[in-house]
């Protein structure tokens, strides 16, 4: 069913540039009789008249195009394929040298005798036989030993382990508490006693949702957990609130903004010629939704690499899984690159990347070149993998005029996701197409004036062709009701597979030896990690269900580890993208097995996951210093405490927009980039428009452009979405402190809190209760008395009536509340 | 952490637990704390004796043409006219004259008056080459050695190596960098501690940063540089009363947890951010300058007022121990317009660095900064029109003047036109060696673990240019 579903999926062709093309391998043999015929005539016509251009030896290729091989012809150039074997009519190669299309003629000195033609329309009718091979550059055989291979850690299937039994202690509630206790105890180190109520419930706020619990929230919590009758009524009244928080909304914005660390997430191209996506924000949307949703993390995985290809049963669920694909979209793109197949092969490269590191935590593009110099991947698993993902269109959409690399959009126009903007008339849209056509006529005009040799100026020329396709994007935003049309990201397959081979070096030039399609194989069953020959399709779904499987040895504990890092602020496996040679051995190797086979267990059910570990007495314990701990364990490998950890740039801006009561907490309709529209920054869009965009909407939704993210994110450690970041840095900056102190958007939040509080009996007490959660003690107490002591006598040069006096100490009192480092610090 | 562990703690350890403390133990009281290491910005010694402390990167963006400025080739002019490799342009002599420069004789253009009387301190590179013909790879890759990936930047990997000297202000500093191109990757840390980024300051140029257009693509230009440098709320008196409370609540933190390297890292960050609001502005106020110093930059004259500037910064950053200072100039991308173009981009830049250079020499300062100078590739020998040259990746000219470097000299060559680098040729991972080891940092000894890597600005490669080392 999907198939044909798949045929109705109109794809928009406004951005269309043909930067990515399938090559269908022609069958036919070439007989001995139609090679001598190539030898005879086609191959010294084209040593003299296109090697000079098309050519390895070419100082410059010309148009990305090489003739000098079998397979680089028909690769062909950035205009797409330049044969069709069989067909000469339908061949570039033959308009070219026919001289029939005036803006495509070859070789452009002058057209080749009659007769030559003739035996181009020939050779190429006869399935363009051509018995020239590649100089396959040797292939050396691999040295890796994957026998051996195997044996690693994170490469054998997770075993069950024996829960560890403890005698004479009462101290463990759950598994994950025996596992934890036991590794304490060999290493002479004892759990700290558990955290009060009220850091449990700031926590778990904050850990859950990324948000800080009301005072409300803290005294209700508080009195139920504090007032449990027995430890079983405390758990359960713990439980409640984790059921409550993981039911939450907010959940899934604050566990979908991890996960798109870790799909480097962005709505720009980033990289050379830096474009906005102005679509990117659905799988954005998605993401947010599966978390909330909790949906089975192995699902997320095949929708994510493969949504296209799954069987559905309703259209809104065809787009929604498409939408997902937009996870192979979205990585940083180098749309400037003048030639196509470098183009593709680093989009690729890309995928495989984000691929293997965000679902295996294994860095296989390392062997895009050479074998993994430490890993047991050979270069073949590269390009068996290469094969894969070069059978698949991806697309992104740029206007042509900003962007040497572009591809269409999927259009899922009508099938229940939602419309940005509204309906317009049919007047409306007539006028739009009047201006899309007139914008078209000028840049016709305009190129035919250049090419008859007339002086355009480049600014001239430029600006015509960008408006070209912003009347075009304009228009062809509404289908032909006036209807705002749905576009989004994400891959197709090819109409058929693209052979792969291994390239020298990585090189696009130095093609070797064909590679099947197929998996990595150090993590696959012996034999069996290529692709059966009668798949039809890229073999993505193929790939898909082979990372989701339970068997796979990496998967579950990747995701496992993933988790346990956001809740405990590091990984059993600190480097949480790399469980290779590399990567850092797992602290608790046995637990972590333990908790891949329950997340399993849990039929990959986060939530329940999350709330397994969250109710372990590990979780819980507080974050207290111990000095004999400290001595044996400074890092806390053993999780003696729970550690301390800087909140997010999200959390820190959410909790200041929370507090001052300014956070507006429905999710936004689409991108706020809409306003700033498509193009190029820097040069179609300037960056102060992006900059200057501002919105009391959590930090997920804030618009996410490369090198242009939001500040206060920014100098907080968000990532740049270059690559996959599953770990963020904790860094502190003198800048981040320059933006607490003096911002508006900080002074703002203060303002607000100030404002909050201010007709309150205790305005100072209040205002310190919504930023921390606790009252303040008596120590805080007399600072603050000081802190308006010292105000007001610094404020006597300031001439200031009694209320403003009052109302700007306030002020200045939430704000050193927002500087604090308690403020973004969580215990 | 035993003992033997803690030897081991990599700098990115360092740096998550103890951000930027400045000593801040003693003033904690904390036994415990004996053990943490230093800041991640303090100074630190090189692999070897340096020639250089410090770099100001004088970025020509847009690829600057060495046939017209620093790369004499008399048979270009003999061959003018004549049709070049490349069917349809002809090769095209430099419309400027070139003259052999003070006691070394080095052959300059006249494009470069002022600078040309500095010819004894230039060591000029003329054959460079790079990998790639596009601006933005070309430019990033200059920048990151790498344009397929996103790594860390020159400077990034300098204040990684050595620290900083500055407790006041940032240690890597980009003035006006361009906005494409790769925009802040030029000097971003990538995988490095983001500490060791560069500063983005924003230089109002009374000769382009004034134009409406770069306006209203950047931004206006911000007096001091920076954002947030000045609370405009508060008076620094009441300022200080508020963070007095902040730094109070701060150590309340600290007593009742014993240990907290965040608290420790936010109370020092927060006192060399109030430092920072007094510094930048200090450092960016130019009016303690004398009148002839100002002149000697060119301040104050339409042509050389925004670059004279810029230098002039560089100069007092480098005096307050800044480690590596880039400037941007640009764009020198003639494809048309050569005549017009060049002379008003050499112009702007000419007066101005001849000024930084006779200042930075009056001071002592010469010998411990090493200057660059250059772009991310050169021009074509041929000429579409007459008036203009394409881009050139395979052989053009850079050059290096104090910190260690032979003055006088001339390293490289291409060929009889000036199209291929072809003797000593210098690829830009040759120049960055040849940078840190001025640095007396070893390339392939500064490492950074990263996707399971020893990563090195290098890569693979680079060559440490001795023969230019003075």
């Amino acid at each position: 069913m999907h198939r044909q579903r798949m045929t109705t999926l109109g794809v928009a062709t406004l951005w269309l540039v043909g930067g990515v093309t399938a090559i269908a391998q022609d069958g036919r043999p070439a007989t001995t009789a139609a090679e001598a015929f190539f030898e005879a005539k086609i191959r010294p016509v084209l040593v003299s008249h296109c090697y000079q251009c098309h050519s390895d030896s070419a100082k410059k290729t010309r148009g990305g195009l090489k003739l000098d091989s079998r397979s680089a012809l028909l690769a062909g150039g950035d205009n797409g394929p330049v044969i069709v074997p069989g067909s000469a009519e339908k061949s570039l190669l033959f308009k070219a040298v026919s001289y029939h299309d005036k803006k495509l003629q070859m070789p452009p000195k002058g057209k080749l005798p009659d007769a030559v033609v003739a035996d181009f329309r020939k050779w190429i009718d006869m399935g363009a036989p051509d018995p020239r091979v590649p100089k396959a550059a040797s292939y050396v055989q691999t040295k890796i030993d994957l026998a051996k291979g195997r044996e690693y850690w994170a490469y054998r299937s997770p075993k069950k382990p024996a829960i560890p039994t403890i005698r004479g202690s009462e101290w463990p509630r759950t598994d994950v508490d025996r596992f934890i206790l036991a590794t304490l105890m060999q290493s002479k180190l004892k759990p700290v006693k558990d955290a009060d109520a009220r850091s449990l419930v700031r926590r778990l706020y904050f850990v859950l949702t990324g948000l800080p619990p009301t005072p409300e929230a803290v005294t209700t919590w508080t009195s139920r957990i504090d007032g449990a009758v027995s430890a079983v009524a405390r758990r359960d009244a713990i439980g409640r609130l984790v059921d409550e928080l993981l039911a939450s909304p907010r959940y899934g914005e604050h566990w979908g903004r991890h996960w798109m660390d870790v799909a480097r997430f962005a709505e720009s191209t980033g990289g050379d010629a830096n474009n906005i996506l102005l679509h990117a924000w659905r799988y954005r949307d998605y993401v947010i939704d599966a978390f909330n949703a909790d949906k089975s993390f192995d699902r997320f995985i095949i929708e994510q690499l493969a949504g296209d290809l799954l069987p559905f049963s309703s259209d809104k669920e065809f787009a929604a899984n498409v939408v997902a694909t937009g996870f192979l979209a979205c990585g940083v793109k180098l749309v400037a690159e003048e030639e196509g197949r470098r183009f593709f092969a680093d989009l690729v490269d890309e995928q495989i990347d984000a691929t293997t590191r965000a679902f295996l935590a294994t860095t296989v593009a390392c062997a895009r070149c050479h074998d993994h110099k430490f890993d047991p991947i050979p270069q073949t698993d590269y390009y068996a993998l290469a094969g894969i993902f070069r059978s698949t269109q991806t697309h992104f959409g740029l206007m042509k005029a900003q962007a040497r690399q572009t591809t269409p959009l999927l259009d899922l126009t009508g099938l229940g996701l939602p419309e940005i903007g509204r309906q317009i008339s049919l007047a409306q849209l007539a006028q739009l197409r009047d201006k899309r056509d007139k914008a078209l006529k000028h840049q016709e005009e305009t190129l035919a004036k250049m090419r008859a040799g007339e002086a355009v100026p480049q600014s001239v020329w430029l600006r015509s062709r960008t408006d070209r396709d912003r009347t075009q994007v304009a228009y062809q935003i509404y289908d032909d009701k006036g209807n705002p049309r749905v576009f989004a990201m994400g891959v197709q397959d090819q109409e058929f597979p693209v052979e792969t081979r291994l390239l020298s070096r990585g090189e696009v030039d130095k093609p070797g030896a064909k590679v099947p399609r197929g998996f990595v194989q150090v993590i696959t069953k012996t034999g069996e990690h290529l692709l059966p020959s009668t798949i039809k399709g890229s073999g993505r779904l193929e790939l898909a269900k082979w990372i989701a499987s339970p068997d796979n040895p990496l998967t579950a504990r990747v995701i496992a580890n993933r988790v346990w890092q956001h809740l405990f602020g590091r990984g059993l496996v600190r480097t949480v993208d790399d469980f290779g040679k590399t990567g850092e051995p797992p602290t608790h190797p046995e637990l972590l097995d333990h908790l891949a086979i329950r997340l399993v267990e849990h039929k990959w059910s986060i939530k329940a996951f999350i709330r397994e570990i969250v109710l372990s007495r590990t979780w819980q314990l507080s974050s207290e210093f111990d000095e004999s701990n400290f001595a044996l364990d400074p890092e806390n490998r053993f999780l003696w405490r729970m550690s301390s950890r800087r909140l997010t740039g999200e959390q820190i801006r959410d909790a200041m927009l929370l507090v001052s009561g300014n956070l507006v907490v429905k999710r936004p309709l689409g991108t706020f980039l809409t306003s700033v529209g498509e193009g190029t920054i820097g040069r179609s869009v300037n960056e102060p428009d992006i900059r200057k965009i501002e919105s009391n909407h959590r930090s997920v939704y804030l618009p996410r452009v490369r090198n242009v993210l939001p500040e206060l994110l920014e100098l907080f450690d968000a990532p740049d979405a270059s690559l996959v970041m599953g770990a963020r840095e904790t860094t502190t900056s003198p800048l981040q402190s320059l933006y607490l102190m003096n911002s508006p958007l900080v002074r703002r939040q203060a303002d607000g809190l100030a404002r909050r509080v201010k007709d309150a009996g205790d305005p100072f007490g209040v205002a310190h209760e919504l930023a921390f959660g606790r009252p303040a003690t008596a120590r805080e107490r007399k600072f603050e008395a000081a802190f308006v002591v010292n105000f007001t006598k610094a404020a006597r040069s300031e001439t200031l009536s009694a209320d403003d006096l009052q109302r700007r100490c306030l002020e200045a009192y939430c704000h050193a509340l927002l500087c604090s480092a308690e403020f973004r610090i969580l215990d | 952490m035993s003992k033997s562990n803690a030897g081991l703690m990599c700098r990115r350890d360092t740096l998550k637990t103890l951000s930027a403390g400045f000593g801040y133990l003693a003033f904690a009281g904390l036994a415990t704390l004996q053990a943490q290491p230093r800041s991640p910005l303090a100074a630190r010694a090189p692999h070897f004796l340096p020639r250089a402390k410090r770099v100001i990167f004088l970025c020509m963006h847009g690829g600057p043409s060495h046939l017209d400025t620093f790369d004499y080739k008399p048979a270009l002019r003999r061959d003018n006219g004549r049709s070049s490799r490349y069917a349809g342009s002809a090769l095209c002599s430099s419309p400027w004259t070139f003259r052999p420069r003070g006691q070394s004789g080095l052959w300059i253009s006249d494009l470069y008056p002022h600078l040309a009387q500095h010819a004894d301190e230039l060591c000029l590179l003329r054959g460079m080459h790079c990998d790639n013909p596009s601006h933005s790879q070309a430019f990033v890759q200059m920048h990151t050695g790498n344009f397929q990936f996103v790594r860390p930047s020159l400077g990034a990997w300098a204040l990684y190596g050595l620290g900083t000297e500055s407790d006041s202000l940032p240690g890597f500093i980009s003035i006006n960098p361009p906005t494409g191109v790769g925009g802040a990757q030029n000097f971003g840390s990538a995988f490095l501690p983001a500490v060791y980024q560069g500063t983005r300051f924003n230089i109002a140029d009374s000769s382009q940063r004034s134009r409406p257009v770069d306006i209203a693509r950047r931004g206006p230009a911000n007096p001091f540089g920076l954002n947030h440098v000045r609370n405009e709320h508060l008076s620094p008196s009441l300022q200080r009363v508020q963070l007095d409370l902040v730094q109070q609540l701060n150590r309340e933190v600290l007593d009742r947890t014993g240990q907290a390297p965040l608290v420790e890292g936010a109370i020092e960050s927060f006192e060399l951010a109030f430092r920072m609001q007094e510094a930048v502005p200090r450092v960016m106020d130019l009016s303690t300058e004398s009148r002839e110093t100002l002149a000697l930059y060119g301040i104050g004259s339409e042509l050389t007022d925004g670059f004279g500037r810029q230098c002039l910064l560089a100069r007092r950053f480098a005096e307050a121990g800044v480690r590596f200072i880039e400037l941007g100039h640009g764009t020198w991308d003639q494809h048309n317009n050569l005549r017009e173009a060049m002379a008003r981009n050499a112009g702007n830049t000419d007066k101005p660095i001849a000024g930084l250079i006779a200042d930075l020499k009056r001071r002592g300062m010469l010998q411990d900064t090493l200057i660059l100078w250059g772009g991310e590739f050169g021009r074509t020998p041929h000429s579409p029109d007459g008036d203009g040259r394409d881009h050139n990746h395979t052989g053009y000219a850079m050059w290096m003047a104090g910190g260690g470097v032979k003055g006088g000299f001339s390293y490289g060559a291409t060929d009889e036109h000036g199209y291929e680098a072809v003797e000593n040729k210098m690829h830009i991972h040759d120049w960055h060696a040849t940078i840190l080891h001025l640095l007396g940092l070893d390339h392939e000894r500064l490492t950074f673990r990263h996707a399971s890597r020893e990563m090195r600005l290098t890569d693979v490669s680079g060559t440490v240019a001795r023969d230019i080392l003075a």
